[in-house]
C-alpha cells in the first residue's frame, strides 16, 4: 500500500515539475506579447497632447507615461492594447495602477515556475530515494 | 504706421513660443496630473502612480522664479493594495509622519528651447536632498484650452531618479530582490496660470 502511494506521489512530483515547466514555456511562447507599458493619461490630457504633438516628438507620451523598456506580458487584455495612429508598429499597453491593473509579466511567471518546478523535483528525488530505501529494506526482510 | 504694424505682426510670428512670465498652479483636476515611479529588478518591475499634486510655478523671467510640488504619500498606488500599505508604512515612506513628498526651490536654468533645469530640495520620508531635475515646459496652444475657459496653461514633463537610501529608507532583506534602491520618477503635469 505504502509503495503504491509513494509511486503515485513520485509520478505527481516529477510530472508536476515537467508540467509547470512546459506550461510556462507554452504560455511564454504562444500566449504572451511584448508591449510598451504606459500609465495612461486621461482623455482630456491625451487631447491636449494630440494638439501639441509634432512630427519627431515621442509617440507613447501622447497617451501616457511610458516605461523605459518593453515588457512581455502573459495573456494581455486586448482592450488595454493600443497601436497609435502616429506609429502603428508600436504596441502600447495601458496599465492603470490607480484602478488596480497589474498584468502578469513573463519574467515573474518564470521566477515562480522555476522555483515551483525545482521544489517539485526535489520532492520527487526525496520520494524516489525513500521508495528505493523501502524496497531494499523489504528485500532484506524477505531474506 | 502701417509699416510698424507689419513689422510687429511679423515679429509676433517669428518669435518662438515662450512661456509667459506668471504664476501657474498645479492645483488642477487630477485628469491633468500623471506621475509614475518605477523600480526595475530582474524578478519584477514595479510601477506606481499618482494623479494628485498641489503646488505652483512662479515664473518671474526665463531663469528666475520659484516652484513647489507636493504629492500626498497616501495617493501612491502600485496596483497591489498590500504593497501600497507596505510602501506607506513606518519602515518605508512612513506616511503618518511624512505625509507629503515635496520638491521646492528657486533655481531655474534654461538649457534648450523648451528644456529647463530645476534645482531645489527634494523631501522624501522626512529627509531632504538637493536635486536637479530636467523638465520640458511648453505652453498649451489657446486653441486647445477653449473648453477649459481659456487662460494660460503649461505642460511640464520630466524624469529623474530617486535613491531611497539617500532619504534614509532601507529596503528590508526580504524585499531586496524585488525592489530597486533607485526609483525612476516621471512626471506629466498641466498647470493653469493664475
Amino acid at each position: 500500500m505504502l509503495s503504491k502511494i509513494l509511486r503515485v506521489l513520485l509520478l505527481l512530483s516529477f510530472g508536476g515539475a515537467m508540467g509547470i515547466w512546459s506550461s510556462a514555456y507554452v504560455l511564454d511562447n504562444y500566449f504572451s506579447q511584448d508591449v510598451l507599458p504606459v500609465t495612461p493619461h486621461s482623455l482630456e490630457a491625451v487631447e491636449f497632447n494630440h494638439g501639441m504633438w509634432m512630427e519627431g516628438d515621442p509617440v507613447a507620451e501622447v497617451y501616457g507615461i511610458p516605461g523605459d523598456e518593453k515588457i512581455r506580458v502573459v495573456l494581455p487584455d486586448e482592450s488595454k492594447l493600443l497601436n497609435p495612429k502616429e506609429d502603428p508598429n508600436l504596441t502600447l499597453m495601458l496599465i492603470d495602477k490607480q484602478h488596480g491593473d497589474n498584468p502578469l509579466q513573463v519574467k515573474t511567471m518564470w521566477f515562480i515556475a522555476k522555483r515551483a518546478a525545482a521544489a517539485a523535483l526535489i520532492l520527487g528525488h526525496i520520494l524516489l530515494f525513500t521508495s528505493i530505501a523501502l524496497r531494499i529494506q523489504k528485500r532484506r526482510k524477505k531474506r | 504706421m502701417k509699416k510698424t504694424l507689419t513689422i510687429a505682426l511679423l515679429m509676433a510670428f517669428l518669435v518662438p513660443l515662450s512661456v509667459q512670465a506668471k504664476e501657474y498652479s498645479f492645483d488642477v483636476n487630477g485628469k491633468y496630473v500623471n506621475i509614475t515611479f518605477e523600480s526595475n529588478m530582474a524578478v519584477e518591475d514595479i510601477v506606481g502612480t499618482t494623479n494628485t499634486v498641489t503646488g505652483s510655478f512662479n515664473w518671474i523671467s526665463e531663469e528666475k522664479g520659484s516652484f513647489e510640488l507636493k504629492v500626498p504619500v497616501a495617493t501612491l498606488k502600485t496596483g497591489i493594495e498590500m504593497r501600497d500599505d507596505h510602501l506607506k508604512s513606518e519602515g518605508w515612506l512612513n506616511e503618518k509622519k511624512n505625509p507629503y513628498i515635496v520638491f521646492k526651490g528657486d533655481k531655474i536654468k534654461k538649457i534648450g528651447e523648451t528644456s529647463y533645469e530645476l534645482t531645489g530640495s527634494f523631501d522624501l520620508a522626512g529627509k531632504s536632498v538637493e536635486k536637479t531635475i530636467s523638465v520640458d515646459i511648453r505652453e498649451v496652444p489657446q486653441s486647445l484650452v477653449g473648453n477649459l475657459g481659456g487662460g494660460s496653461w503649461i505642460r511640464v514633463r520630466g524624469e529623474f531618479a530617486v535613491k531611497l537610501s539617500d532619504h534614509g529608507v532601507k529596503i528590508p532583506d526580504m524585499a531586496a530582490a524585488k525592489v530597486n534602491d533607485t526609483w525612476k520618477v516621471k512626471i506629466s503635469l498641466f498647470a493653469k496660470g493664475k
